[in-house]
């Protein structure tokens, strides 16, 4: 079948880098890094005490204070996140939505794991001397937040707290892959637009690691560092954490007829793979990892001297980011030399099942403002034919770029998407 | 477009694709699992499977470490039915694999005493510092691992060897649901032109703890651990391969008003995690006119994510050829999904 062409008609993000894509803008273009001590809770004692957070009040103009959405982002911080992300903007959303018919629409949301246990549950639990089980349920809770809450977090809940602001859609399903969350979500909503069998997709993405169960348990997997996160470097010693909740609007062309919207940027392809290697390493030869580019190249139909920028995955990691490089240069082959790569993930930190989110923003700022991101850390660069910038970001129009993210367990996904204002 | 079903495979403690007790309607045993309470007044049963570890697709010892029970079934069960309909490598390459699950918290391989244990000691300390130097020096590094929400998919492509599209999705049953939507319109769209398709359900405290709060009716609560996967093709496809199309899926829809007076031979209903709710259900979709009507609530109780693919393989397995099902599965959040299923 022939596939329908996908339209980009808006992306915003709350990030360490500025609640919506003009704050993001702005730190993008001045170089802003948002790695601090960590505030939401006492870091001291541990190996790793920085992270990048979100750190504005964001409850203030919060709905539904007194049902259980409030005690939940009270809670939960990924929740907390996406509603003060939804509130910004929810009478853009719902008017946007109210434009199509609700068998035309979807959402699709991009989550991690489940929260930890809520301190309402472990006050209702038996005697929590009963089992090591009922003991843990209500200790976790302790240990992680202090806040309380009712339920115990279901993935579901966050497009339910969508639909509670602007009316049933169509059908809401949650993509729970990790680090590739986000970005398999704006895959499979591109899929259903493709497919014609949708208008109108709303894509969500949220997540933090900012508890100190989460943190101190990645941090002993090795993936974290305390020093600055350098992708691409040599001597690079790990991944930043950090946090985010986004959402990005893929419409079709009768969509953006509908909208009255012009198009500025076309989704032009994805690829997913998995490694099926190891869950606790990725695939060394990153078979996967080219895979999923070349799928998602192969998917836009792009001539690689036209692929002009890739926003990589780049977590900082010994692991992950000379195999990432390694599988570029497979794919782009002699065009290496004209393409730059960069990951952003040393200034707004590694955001996990939201990472694609916010590098899919991170991609559509800077091909708006027409710069290349700079690795701001690289000071010793993995030998590759690759153009890697170092600290300053780098002018350059984009017309065509990639932004790619792989999960643990080796799940990768890249997409391809094109600027069509220049 | 209709979905061709060319294999199938299901595990539940009493119900396995090659036992006789499945194979019949009348040979199954309404659920006499025991009740436990659970909360202070409120009791529930859980069931949960066997799993043989001298089974031949039985995981290597040293992944035993981060795998959840449902995810051990769901590897032994996905590589058998790979192996039995000799799906070859290059084949398996282009597979897409989709994988649906509704609890991530088990509580034999996340080690509860150990973090119990961890917790306990950071009681008694006096500053942060402390606190943090007691709890990193306890807290496992594989939790994230053990709590991998792509854990079972990763997992199962690892043992079969699927490469290509694919995802995770979650957490209630009709997750499943989603997952056969996108395959089919990836086979639509020929990014893919077979698919695994399943949902697998670890039923514990943890997922009573998810779900009891979302429903109106708590008392007799149950739930029962379960994995279900379906081998899907086009039709094309299906030809192609020359393998033998046991039955089509068609008309996925979400949240429609029911189609009054539908007439089908079997309706098939879904979802409840308790009694109240199972005839509520049941009341609700009697404006489906069927034959016979079936729910699996009795014999097992909600079966979360695999409940989809036990509903699509018992139908294959009961119908006659031409046979036409109507499946109804509803979600703890209230929303539903309908499907049609024909015996080829």
């Amino acid at each position: 079948m022939t596939r329908k062409a996908v339209y980009v008609v808006a992306c915003e993000t709350l990030s360490a880098l500025g609640f919506g894509s003009e704050a993001l803008k702005i730190s993008l273009r001045e170089n802003y890094c948002a790695v601090e001590p960590i505030a939401q809770f006492c870091p001291e004692g541990l190996t790793q005490q920085h992270a990048c957070e979100v750190k504005q009040e964001m409850l203030s103009g919060f709905q539904f204070k007194e049902s259980m959405w409030h005690d939940t982002a009270l809670h939960d911080r990924k929740f907390e996140l996406w509603a003060a992300l939804l509130e910004r903007y929810q009478s853009t959303i719902t008017e946007t939505f109210s434009q199509f018919p609700k068998n035309r629409t979807g959402i699709v949301m991009g989550l991690g794991a489940n929260a930890f246990p809520v301190q309402g549950i472990a006050l209702q639990v038996k005697e929590p001397s009963a089992s090591g089980l009922y003991k843990a349920i209500e200790l976790i809770n302790q240990v992680n937040t202090q806040k309380g809450n009712t339920i115990f977090n279901h993935a579901d809940l966050y497009a339910h707290y969508l639909q509670e602001l602007v009316g049933p859609v169509g059908y809401s399903k949650n993509i729970l892959t990790a680090c590739s969350s986000s970005t398999q979500a704006i895959a499979f909503a591109a899929a259903r637009i493709m497919a014609d069998e949708a208008d109108f997709m709303f894509v969500g993405g949220t997540d933090s690691i900012l508890n100190q169960f989460a943190y101190i348990s990645f941090g002993k997997l090795g993936v974290l560092t305390e020093q600055q996160c350098r992708p691409f470097d040599v001597n690079r010693s790990g991944a930043i954490a950090g946090e985010c909740a986004g959402f990005t609007v893929l419409v079709s062309e009768e969509g953006l007829k509908r909208l009255n919207k012009r198009e500025k940027f076309q989704l032009l392809g994805f690829g997913n793979s998995l490694d099926a290697f190891k869950i606790t390493a990725p695939d060394p030869t990153g078979h996967g990892v080219e895979t999923a580019i070349r799928k998602s190249l192969e998917m836009a139909d792009i001539q690689l001297e036209n692929l002009d920028y890739i926003n990589a995955h780049g977590t900082g990691t010994r692991s992950n980011d000379e195999v990432e490089l390694r599988a570029i240069e497979r794919v782009v082959g002699d065009a290496a030399e004209k393409i730059h790569v960069s990951s952003t993930k040393d200034r707004h930190g590694h955001c996990i099942a939201a990472a694609g989110i916010l590098e899919f923003n991170v991609l559509l700022c800077s091909m708006e403002m027409g710069i290349v991101p700079a690795n701001l850390n690289l000071e010793k660069p993995i030998p590759t034919p690759l153009l890697l910038p170092q600290h300053e970001n780098h002018e350059k129009n984009i017309h065509i770029a990639l932004t790619t993210n792989f999960a643990f367990g080796g799940v990768n996904c890249s997409l391809a998407v094109k600027n069509l204002s220049i | 477009m209709r979905l061709c079903v060319t294999g199938y495979t299901y595990l539940e403690k009493d119900y396995t694709c090659d036992n006789d007790r499945f194979h019949r309607q009348d040979s199954l045993c309404p659920n006499s699992a025991p009740y436990v309470e659970v909360l202070p007044g409120l009791k529930a049963r859980f069931r949960n499977f066997h799993i043989d570890t001298a089974h031949p697709y039985f995981p290597k010892t040293s992944d035993l470490k981060v795998l959840r029970p449902d995810t051990v079934a769901a590897i032994i069960m996905t590589q058998s039915l790979l192996e039995n309909l000799n799906i070859s490598t290059e084949e398996r390459k282009e597979m897409m694999l989709l994988v649906a699950n509704s609890n991530f918290i088990d509580d034999q391989v996340l080690d509860f005493d150990g973090i119990s244990r961890a917790i306990e000691k950071i009681q008694g300390a006096s500053t942060h510092e402390e606190k943090n130097r007691l709890l990193n020096a306890e807290i496992s590094p594989l939790i994230p691992l053990r709590t991998l929400t792509n854990g079972s998919e990763s997992f199962i492509a690892q043992y079969t060897q699927i490469l290509g599209e694919n995802t995770t999705y979650g957490s209630t049953a009709l997750a499943t649901a989603h997952a056969l939507s996108d395959a089919n319109t990836f086979i639509r769209l020929q990014s893919a032109s077979s698919a695994l398709v399943g949902g697998t359900h670890f039923a514990n405290l943890f997922s009573f703890l998810n779900h009891y709060l979302l429903i109106e009716h708590a008392k007799g609560y149950s739930e029962s651990s379960a994995s279900c996967f379906l081998l899907l093709e086009s039709e094309e496809g299906a030809q192609k391969s020359q393998r033998k199309v046991l039955g089509y899926i068609s008309d996925i829809q979400y949240n429609e008003a029911l189609p009054e007076n539908q007439k089908v031979d079997w309706l098939f209903i879904g979802g409840a995690f308790s009694e109240m709710e199972h005839q509520r259900i049941l009341e609700k979709t009697t404006v489906i006119k069927a034959k016979n009507t079936f729910s699996w609530f009795p014999y097992t109780g909600n079966m979360g994510c695999a409940e989809l693919g036990m509903m699509i393989s018992s139908a294959l397995q009961w119908m006659t050829t031409g046979n036409v099902a109507s499946i109804y599965l509803e979600d703890a959040f209230g929303k539903y999904v309908t499907l049609n299923v024909e015996k080829a």
